[in-house]
């Protein structure tokens, strides 16, 4: 906060600024004029714009354009005087650096000023135009200057002069007229009478005056008149021409005819004939379109105050200087101002400063009031303003000037009593006065009071277009800033909400808050007041006061809470409360009426609350139990009463109006809304005040002070005063040190507590649960607070001594007398308790549990052992059935069937160390278990592969040690191997078969890659594998298991050999395979013209398929392998590609043979095909492929053949042979001769001949018989 | 506007200067309006008085004479102004007859600190006229509507 007044920051200025400014005045007061002026950015450009003009002696118009009260005069009357007066001492009074830089520019020009207000203009001679007005002020211009008679100006001086300087003979006749028509001598005639004589005259003889007629010619006449009186040119300054505009109405011919003189004045003239006529018109309109030019190239428009931050500037500037040695302190306002609001944000600095101590939206206000033409002036702003700063009240203040201030202006308070406005400020004072009428304290009433000025103000500035603000804007524009507790828009928003209930002030969330005139009917207030009256029954009053008790905060709409909110009448709602450290169940009701079931005894809650509505003269002996207190309120007092009034009106209202519309049924909803607020807000508070005054019941009648119970409205602080008086007088037998307690332990710790203790939970909850409370539950030492080591616990006292006194306990006779009091332990704290009881084993005990139970426990029973099994599960105990002591067999009595299984289990007293042996036990069991059905599957595997049977006596071996392994307790364990015969001897037995179950993979290996190995006999390593072999039976192995060892290096020992051996053996037999398959594979051409020869249809060779297929047969078998070499035979004896096994043979006696047999039978095909090809054929043919392949067939090349015949030769071979019409056909000649000479001595060559002889004419028959008429030839191949 | 209005006026213009040009029109008699205005702070201007007595016959000299005389009154009266004046301004029918324009007042003499008030008599003629003359009672107040700014021409006081 800043605590500098503004007073002390700002002078206001000695003289009131006056709100009148006259065009003629201020001219005639330069250096006030020019001083007092304040050249904003806008202006400065405008003036700047014009002197540069001037100063470059080129004429035109400007037309000043700005509302009343925008300083139009002044803007007339600085310029005027800094043309007319370029004095430094003038100049020097100029407050802005720049404008002083035209002065020498503009010293030496010298510009004859005509100066005019057109306000209160009359019109002149009868002629109602602006010529004649200029004229006229010209001739009083220049009788200021002494030049009133060396100039003619109007008409009536152009007459005259032109009539003065005719010759006398020209003159005479006109003197004559003259006389003839007055009787007078002209020259004691006045100047107006004179020259309409002259005139009269001219008509008369239809002569022309030489005069200027046109404004064009007459204002350029003056001009150069003028001119050369020395002046350079003319300045024409014409204000309030709209006054003069008014009069006359648009498209008349005055109008039309003051265009023309505008027009002439600033355009034409200064354009065209290129006179440094400069004409400044200021006026409230814009200017003319005409004027304007159509390229907006005539007139130059100046428009001046173009927003609120130029008025505001001009308006401070003209009402206070600042104290520039508290420039720091008004830095200190910008700061505060910039950090607390938004309105800073956006403008410059420098801007707060020239408006310092305003708050800009004042500006805003008063500028809008004031250009309404309704008002006297429209200068008032600035007057305003004067007198708002000069309130002692506002200049004590350390903070802004705020529009709401403007109301301390007697100007503007008399403004707002003018016609147009006077409604509206009854209407305003109407509220302001009403603001009496409401409860508010003095800040409060305050910030009402600025609220109501401020939409006040911004209603009557936009009257015409109502605005109103939202609450963001009327914090700023009230300045509020926050309070401790709430920010400066809470603030405004409550106090909006309060004095909206005033028909002037309209608020809605959505639209924001203005000022209303229109008054409503009836208020809001009134209408309430009429239904309160009207729903006045004391038994719905009451009704609404118990609703009220129990209202939550939604149906409240967020104002509140009943003292019972959340609670429903006669329901018991579970409620806890802390009594010494320990978090107590209990119940609460609210009751309306008494039942005696309130009353009855507790059985599981630790106490019972209730609070009744009302006092119905309870009677203490109906309370049974010594935790049970009843609250009974006084009677309703008178406000009470009036409150739950209130509430039931309030509600009647709503329920009347929920159905209307209409903007007023509206205003009155928003009314109710925050009404309602109030009202609830208030019964609420009532209610804790009638409990506070009533008495508090209990058995035993302690005597609870209810002022001290209900000394705070809140429910929880009730009950937590209330219930521990209650816990205190009814538990005061202390079976636990809750003292020692580091906290307050709640139901969720035991659990944490016991899984610390018992279950090895090192989670930072559980052990920081037993740090702080296992102590004072007397289960650990205190040194040691997370190991469970019980001293002096007097619950273990009490169950043991319970325990002496019988053979078993009923478990909830137990809860029931820990719970109740005097010993008060929490449920959980017994069971915890009793479970620690348990594990402790001080007697050994167990707990049955009952059947169903969900502990899932073996054997249905809680003892020593199985604690840490327990889950702590919600209402779990309820399970338990009978605590009991323990029997059975001790662990030591185990151990020496147990170590048969696990050698390492060792003796154990305490139950944890038994229960780690006991897991050690069934974890050995449990793996023996497991391995079990392996170690079956196995031994039928081995037994397969070595084709050799297992012993009958392993299988039972196995069967026998799977029961007892099933074992899930050391007393279970014990159970079934005390009359287990031999257990040691099976389990010796167990454990060789598992020995050699674990080998078995690689024992099977072995047994594979020995049989898979082919070798040749010629080998060694033949007679090597057959001793391995031998050795490698699963007999002898599963007696003896550490034979593997020796068995498994024998092995590696013959793989590492064979492996050695096969991969040179696959490497050089895939080397010499490569090389058949090349032969192989250069014969395929000829294999393939055997096929083509096939289809030579004319030789009839046969197919030879076989051929072909033993040909493809060998090239499959010389494949390569796609391994490369050395190939691995880890894994498998065989090279997994190729399977080469070491006795394969190489295929080459096959690949020769093969090829013999291809080379002959392409050559036998040849051979054919030439003699079928006769040379006769071959010469008519001329083909020379055919002749080159029969050339090839000669010689007995058949890799050249083969690869010249291809399927267009077979063909051409096919065609040839056709036409040639030869058939050659084969006989079997030589073998018929055969079968009738075996052997054939010399003596027989004749016979044999002629033999021949006939057997080739029977072929030739025969072939001739086939093919009739075709030439035959016979095949003796 | 009404006497009451004036008079409020009146009032608070002499307690303290209000701000804006400041002319009223009283319809009626002059002596019945100094009778509700304070007088310590009344200054009268009688039109007839300071117009030119010698002959002059042309109008528009007389307009000009007239508006000249009017101006140097009022330049004479701002200039010895002395806290808040009432101008009571008489024989305002010359101006009518004459169309003397009032831009004086605009131009020299309206201030925070002056208020103006144009006397317009009611016209009445006793006698009986011949009927060829046609006598306009209100061709005064009718001028002075035309020649006055809007914001002034309705603040008309008529004496009841």
């Amino acid at each position: 906060m800043i605590n500098v007044p503004i007073g002390e920051l700002i002078k206001r200025v000695s003289e009131r600024p006056e709100g009148t400014i006259l065009l003629s005045r201020a001219i005639g007061t330069p250096e006030k004029t020019v001083n007092t002026y304040r050249f904003t950015p806008n202006i400065r450009g405008w003036i700047e714009e014009i002197l540069e003009k001037v100063s470059t002696g080129r004429g035109g118009g400007y037309w000043v354009q700005a509302e009343y009260g925008a300083g139009k005069t002044h803007f007339l009357a600085v310029l005027t005087c800094l043309l007319m007066d370029t004095s430094k001492e003038l100049w020097d009074k100029v407050k802005d650096e720049e404008i002083k830089n035209f002065r020498h520019r503009l010293e030496k020009i010298k510009l004859f000023p005509v100066i005019l207000s057109l306000k209160g203009e009359a019109g002149v001679d009868e002629e109602d135009n602006l010529l004649k007005v200029i004229e006229d002020r010209i001739e009083e211009s220049l009788e200021k200057v002494g030049l009133e008679n060396k100039i003619s100006i109007t008409t009536e001086d152009e007459v005259i002069d032109w009539y003065k300087t005719r010759p006398a003979t020209f003159r005479n006749p006109i003197d004559d007229f003259i006389r003839g028509k007055t009787d007078i001598n002209p020259e004691n005639l006045g100047k107006r009478e004179l020259s309409q004589l002259i005139i009269e005259y001219c008509k008369a003889t239809s002569f022309r005056p030489e005069i200027t007629t046109s404004t064009k010619d007459r204002i350029s006449h003056i001009y150069h008149q003028i001119q050369g009186q020395g002046y350079q040119g003319l300045l024409f300054v014409i204000d309030e021409f709209e006054a003069w505009q008014r009069r006359h109405p648009i498209d008349s011919a005055a109008y039309a005819y003051d265009e023309e003189v505008l027009e002439t004045l600033s355009w034409i003239l200064p354009k065209d004939l290129g006179l440094e006529i400069f004409t400044i018109v200021a006026s409230q309109a814009p200017a003319p379109a005409k004027l304007r030019g159509e390229k907006e190239d005539r007139f130059t428009n100046v428009l001046l105050l173009r927003d609120e931050r130029e008025y505001g500037e001009i308006v401070t500037e003209r009402v206070r200087e600042l104290v520039e040695e508290r420039q720091p302190e008004i830095d200190q306002y910008y700061e505060y101002y910039y950090n607390e609001f938004r309105f800073l944000r956006s403008i410059p600095k420098e801007y707060f400063y020239s408006i310092f101590p305003f708050q800009p939206r004042i500006f805003e206000a008063i500028r809008r009031i004031t250009i309404a033409r309704d008002l006297p002036t429209a200068r008032l702003g600035i007057s305003v303003i004067y007198e708002v700063i000069g309130n002692s009240e506002v200049l004590s203040r350390d903070s802004l000037v705020t529009a709401s201030d403007l109301m301390v202006s007697k100007d503007l308070c008399d403004a707002m009593e003018t016609e147009v406005y006077r409604e509206a400020h009854r209407a305003y004072q109407s509220a302001i006065s009403s603001l009496e009428e409401y409860d508010l304290d003095e800040e409060d009433k305050e910030l009402a009071d600025k609220i109501i000025k401020t939409l006040f103000l911004m209603f009557v500035a936009y009257k015409d277009t109502p605005k109103a603000l939202s609450v963001q804007e009327l914090t700023e524009a009230t300045l509020t800033s926050k309070g401790i507790l709430k920010e400066g828009e809470d603030n405004v928003l409550r106090v909006l909400n309060i004095i909206r209930d005033l028909p002037q002030v309209y608020y809605t969330k959505e639209k924001g808050a203005c000022f209303k005139v229109s008054e409503r009917e009836t208020r809001p207030a009134q209408i309430f007041g009429t239904t309160k009256k009207k729903v006045k029954d004391e038994y719905e009053i009451k009704n609404k006061w118990e609703e009220g008790l129990i209202l939550d905060l939604h149906r409240t709409g967020g104002v509140g809470e009943g003292l019972f909110s959340g609670f429903e009448f006669e329901h018991r709602i579970e409620r806890t409360a802390e009594h010494k450290r320990i978090e107590y169940p209990g119940e609460i009701i609210i009751a309306r009426s008494w039942r005696e079931e309130y009353g009855a005894k507790l059985d599981g809650p630790h106490f019972r609350v209730i609070f009744m509505t009302e006092d119905l003269g309870l009677d203490p002996e109906d309370i049974e139990d010594p935790r049970i207190a009843v609250c009974v309120p006084s009677p309703l007092t008178n406000a009470a009463f009036e409150a739950s009034w209130d509430y039931l009106a309030i509600l009647k209202m709503e329920e009347d109006y929920l159905p209307q519309g209409g903007s007023e049924a509206e205003e009155i909803k928003e009314w109710i809304k925050t009404k309602k607020r109030d009202v609830v807000s208030n019964l609420l508070n009532k209610q804790i005040g009638v409990y506070r005054e009533g008495k508090i019941f209990t058995k035993q009648s302690i005597g609870i002070d209810s002022n001290k119970v209900f000394s705070i409205g809140k429910m929880d602080r009730v009950l937590d005063t209330l219930i521990p008086l209650l816990l205190s007088n009814a538990y005061t037998t202390f079976f636990i040190d809750a003292s020692n307690f580091r906290r307050k332990f709640t139901s969720s710790e035991a659990k944490k507590v016991f899984e610390g203790l018992f279950k090895g939970n090192k989670s930072s909850s559980a052990t920081s649960a037993c740090d702080n409370f296992a102590p004072g539950l007397g289960l650990v030492l205190l040194e040691n607070p997370r190991e469970f080591e019980p001293e002096g616990n007097k619950v273990f006292e009490f169950i043991k001594d319970k325990l002496s006194q019988t053979d078993e306990i009923h478990i909830w006779k137990l809860y029931r007398d820990l719970q109740n009091h005097p010993v008060g332990l929490t449920k959980e704290i017994v069971t915890l308790q009793l479970l620690a009881f348990i594990r402790h084993g001080k007697p050994a005990c167990e707990i049955s549990l009952k059947p169903m139970n969900r502990l899932d426990l073996p054997g249905n029973r809680i003892n020593s052992f199985n604690i840490p099994d327990i889950e702590w599960k919600r209402k779990f105990e309820e399970d338990f059935d009978i605590l009991y002591p323990m029997a059975g067999p001790g662990w030591n009595d185990v151990l020496p069937l147990a170590r048969f299984i696990n050698r390492n289990l060792k003796e154990a007293t305490k139950p944890d160390e038994i229960k780690a042996q006991e897991a050690q036990l069934l974890l050995s069991c449990k793996t023996i278990s497991d391995r079990i059905p392996h170690i079956k599957g196995d031994l039928k595997i081995l037994s397969d592969k070595f084709a050799e049977p297992v012993e009958e006596k392993i299988p039972k071996i196995l069967e026998g040690l799977e029961k007892i392994t099933e074992a899930s307790s050391f007393t279970e364990f014990y159970s079934l191997t005390k009359d287990y015969e031999d257990i040691k001897d099976d389990f010796e037995i167990f454990t060789k078969v598992d020995t050699l179950d674990k080998e078995s993979t690689e024992l099977l290996n072995m047994k594979s890659y020995l049989e898979g190995a082919v070798l040749p006999e010629k080998e060694r390593l033949y007679g090597d594998r057959f001793l391995l072999q031998q050795r490698l039976k699963l007999s002898s192995l599963l007696d003896n298991p550490s034979l593997m060892g020796s068995i498994k290096a024998q092995f590696e020992s013959f793989k590492t050999t064979y492996k050695n051996l096969y991969q040179r053996f696959h490497r050089d037999y895939f080397k010499e395979i490569k090389k058949l398959r090349e032969e192989l594979e250069s014969a395929t051409v000829r294999i393939e013209a055997i096929s083509r020869l096939n289809r030579i249809t004319e030789l009839h060779f046969s197919e030879e398929k076989g051929l072909v297929v033993q040909f493809q047969d060998l090239l499959k078998n010389t494949e390569p392998c796609p391994n490369t070499d050395p190939v691995s035979v880890e894994t498998s004896p065989l090279c997994p590609e190729c399977k080469l096994e070491l006795t394969r043979e190489l295929p080459k006696e096959e690949t020769k043979e093969i090829l013999s047999k291809i080379n002959k039978e392409l050559e036998r095909r040849s051979r054919k095909l030439a003699q079928a090809l006769t040379k006769k054929i071959l010469e008519e043919v001329k083909e020379n492929r055919l002749n080159k392949l029969m050339k090839v067939a000669g010689i007995a090349d058949l890799r050249k053949f083969a690869e010249i015949l291809n399927d267009e030769l077979i063909s051409l071979v096919n065609d040839i042979l056709k036409k040639a019409n030869i058939k050659t056909e084969s006989y079997p000649v030589f073998e018929n001769l055969g079968k009738r000479y075996g052997l054939i001595g010399e003596e027989k060559i004749e016979e044999i001949v002629s033999a021949f002889k006939e057997e080739l004419e029977k072929a030739f028959r025969e072939a001739k018989k086939k093919h009739i008429g075709k030439k035959v030839r016979i095949s003796l191949r | 506007m009404t006497i009451v209005d004036l008079k409020e006026i009146a009032a608070k213009f002499k307690e303290r200067p209000l701000p804006g040009r400041k002319l009223y029109i009283w319809h009626g008699s002059k002596e019945k309006l100094l009778g509700y205005l304070p007088a310590d702070n009344i200054r009268e201007l009688d039109i007839l008085q300071i117009a030119p007595q010698e002959g002059i016959d042309e109008p528009t000299q007389i307009r000009k004479r007239v508006k000249k005389a009017i101006a140097q009154k009022l330049e004479e009266y701002i200039l010895n102004l002395k806290g808040q004046q009432i101008l009571v301004v008489s024989n305002v029918y010359l101006l009518a007859r004459y169309k003397v324009p009032l831009i004086s007042l605009y131009e020299i003499y309206f201030s925070d600190k002056t208020m103006v008030i144009l006397v317009v008599l009611k016209g009445k003629v006793d006698i009986r006229l011949p009927d060829y003359v046609s006598f306009e009672d209100n061709a005064t107040l009718k001028y002075l509507k035309e020649v006055l700014p809007e914001e002034h021409r309705s603040n008309v006081i008529e004496e009841v």
